[in-house]
């Protein structure tokens, strides 16, 4: 199967996923168009509008003491709850941080001279500043300067698997696979894998997954990503080892959010999947 | 004095702004004006904004409350204005400057009683903040680093002292500082480019924080939520029907009661004692 017979037969992202990308910008764009929607119905129906406006504040109230209520008991009854506020806390520092100096210093430089490399260090810096969007158009022109040039289609992937387009990014993964397996120490396999696991095809992401860890031994992440895929294609016993090794005791090394977020959800699964003998003894 | 004026025509903007805050300091008074003085000179005040007067959302930030609020807040402006007006040009920084005004009357405006007038030009000056704060977010900074530069870094930690002391000190309306930050930071992310970066299409969230803002202002303007909005449309209100809507929303807005003033001689009373406290505040 060559590169493009590959990523047509990856389907898109799924409906669950695509309305819960869709749910936040769907609340965005309520709220902010909350104070037209008072004003419109005010200018017709005036009781109907303070009606509105007051019952708009008291659901919000409701809202808010129960949102705390819930986080609450969240907190306490779901262990990757605490994981899971700490890697969305990093995220979103992360977001804050980000430069967008680099990558408005590698558009001038490219208005003096264009090279595949200026547009990949675009593209590049573009990524760091977190905006996959303006990344793509830089690093496609760096493919079509010069399409050996790898760490751009590497990092095309990259970008387009950030904007969800799960085909494109697998077939510029798999290319990049192709042409040097170990590029990114892995990374390029890691993230071929996990574009074959969003698109649902669990088969081709445990084969990837375990070929990551065959060759690159892997972390916490790859790991869990790895046990998911053997527990979609019903290898009970190999998830419960790659659960066990992403759940492992953490030692006295603090682990990042991420590591963190990623032994939690294994602990967890750890509980649907136990060790054979386990469930033996337990019959 | 050459010198001065050279120095002055590079930063015209702010050396208007400056001259405004102290002439009208001395036409109503720089000690301790009355609040029937900044009334009639234009202080915002939801019931007279919501009632055709927007003009107020800008001047209110000219007008000051006494000689330690001016002096601080001219100090403010010659700090940080002269550095920012150099930096995006007069006119952006003009812009800049209103957008700051604006969005603070807003924000107070919807958040304060109606009947609490707002003067100072601190919204306006937590909008030259906001202003400082996106340019560095967007363009990097000083030798980049973004918002971690030494540049973000002293910024942030000035707008969150700024607030605390918000926060703390009592007759000072955070409201107007928080909006005033919250449009200065929209107006330049959005108005100020940078020659190197290619027009691109207006991300949503920023779309959606400019219908957010728009609306918020319509609805300043035409506070049909509130309980003046709706008894001084019941004094203007032509037919029974109109009066009867009126009078059920004000009973609704100012009590959560549709007939907590049963008829029209209960509404005129109403009227009259609103009339009365403003007049009693001019």
């Amino acid at each position: 199967m060559d590169t493009n017979e590959e990523a047509r037969a990856l389907p898109g992202a799924r409906p669950l996923q695509r309305l819960l990308r869709a749910l936040p910008r769907a609340l965005l764009w309520a709220v902010a168009c909350w104070p037209v929607v008072i004003l419109g119905v005010g200018m017709s129906r005036p009781l109907e509008a303070v009606a509105l406006h007051q019952s708009t504040m008291q659901t919000l109230g409701v809202a808010l003491r129960w949102g705390a209520i819930v986080v609450l008991a969240l907190a306490v009854l779901v262990p990757p709850f605490p994981a899971g506020i700490r890697v969305l806390l990093a995220r979103l520092v992360a977001r804050l941080r980000a430069d967008r100096g680099p990558f408005l210093h590698a558009i001038g430089e490219l208005r003096h001279l264009e090279t595949a490399a200026r547009q990949l260090e675009a593209g590049r810096a573009a990524l760091g500043a977190m905006d996959a969007r303006a990344a793509i158009p830089h690093l496609v022109r760096a493919l079509a300067l010069d399409p050996e040039l790898i760490a751009a289609r590497y990092q095309l992937g990259l970008a387009l698997l950030d904007r969800g387009a799960l085909r494109e990014a697998a077939g510029a993964l798999h290319h990049v696979v192709d042409r040097d397996p170990t590029h990114a120490f892995g990374g390029a396999l890691l993230w071929l894998a996990r574009c074959h696991q969003l698109g649902g095809n669990p088969h081709e992401a445990m084969a990837l997954f375990g070929r990551h860890e065959r060759e690159h031994g892997g972390n916490r992440r790859s790991h869990y990503w790895l046990a998911q895929s053997r527990a979609a294609c019903a290898d009970r016993a190999g998830a419960h080892a790659a659960f066990a090794i992403a759940a492992a005791p953490r030692g006295k090394q603090r682990l990042s959010a991420e590591e963190g977020w990623y032994r939690a959800l294994a602990r967890v699964a750890l509980w649907r999947f136990p060790a054979a003998t386990t469930r033996g003894a337990a019959r | 004095m050459n010198e001065l004026l050279r120095r002055l025509d590079a930063i015209p903007v702010t050396a208007l702004v400056a001259l405004a805050y102290v002439s009208l300091a001395f036409l109503t008074d720089p000690f301790e004006p009355a609040t029937e003085q900044l009334i009639a000179f234009g202080a915002a005040r939801g019931v007279e904004v919501g009632n055709g007067e927007g003009w107020r959302l800008i001047s209110y930030a000219f007008l000051h409350g006494g000689t330690l609020h001016l002096l601080f807040n001219t100090w403010a402006l010659v700090s940080i204005g002269p550095a920012l007006e150099r930096a995006i040009g007069s006119k952006s920084f003009a812009a800049i400057y209103l957008a700051g005004a604006v969005g603070g009357g807003v924000v107070a405006g919807l958040w304060n009683s109606p009947l609490v007038p707002l003067v100072g030009g601190s919204g306006a000056l937590f909008g030259m903040l906001g202003a400082m704060l996106a340019l560095t977010w967007k363009f990097g900074g000083h030798g980049g680093g973004g918002i971690r530069s030494q540049n973000g870094r002293q910024l942030l930690s000035m707008i969150a002292i700024n607030l605390l002391i918000g926060f703390v000190v009592p007759m000072v309306s955070n409201a107007a500082h928080i909006g005033g930050l919250l449009a200065g930071f929209v107006a330049a992310w959005l108005g100020v480019r940078d020659a190197r970066a290619e027009r691109r299409r207006l991300a949503p969230a920023m779309l959606a924080a400019l219908v957010f803002a728009a609306g918020l202002l319509l609805l300043t303007l035409h506070p049909v939520h509130r309980w003046d909005y709706h008894i001084l449309a019941w004094n203007r209100a032509k037919t029974a029907a109109e009066r009867e809507v009126h009078r059920r929303a004000f009973g609704l807005a100012i009590a959560d009661n549709e007939d907590i003033v049963r008829d029209d001689d209960g509404m005129q009373r109403e009227f009259d004692a609103l009339q009365k406290s403003l007049a009693f505040d001019r």
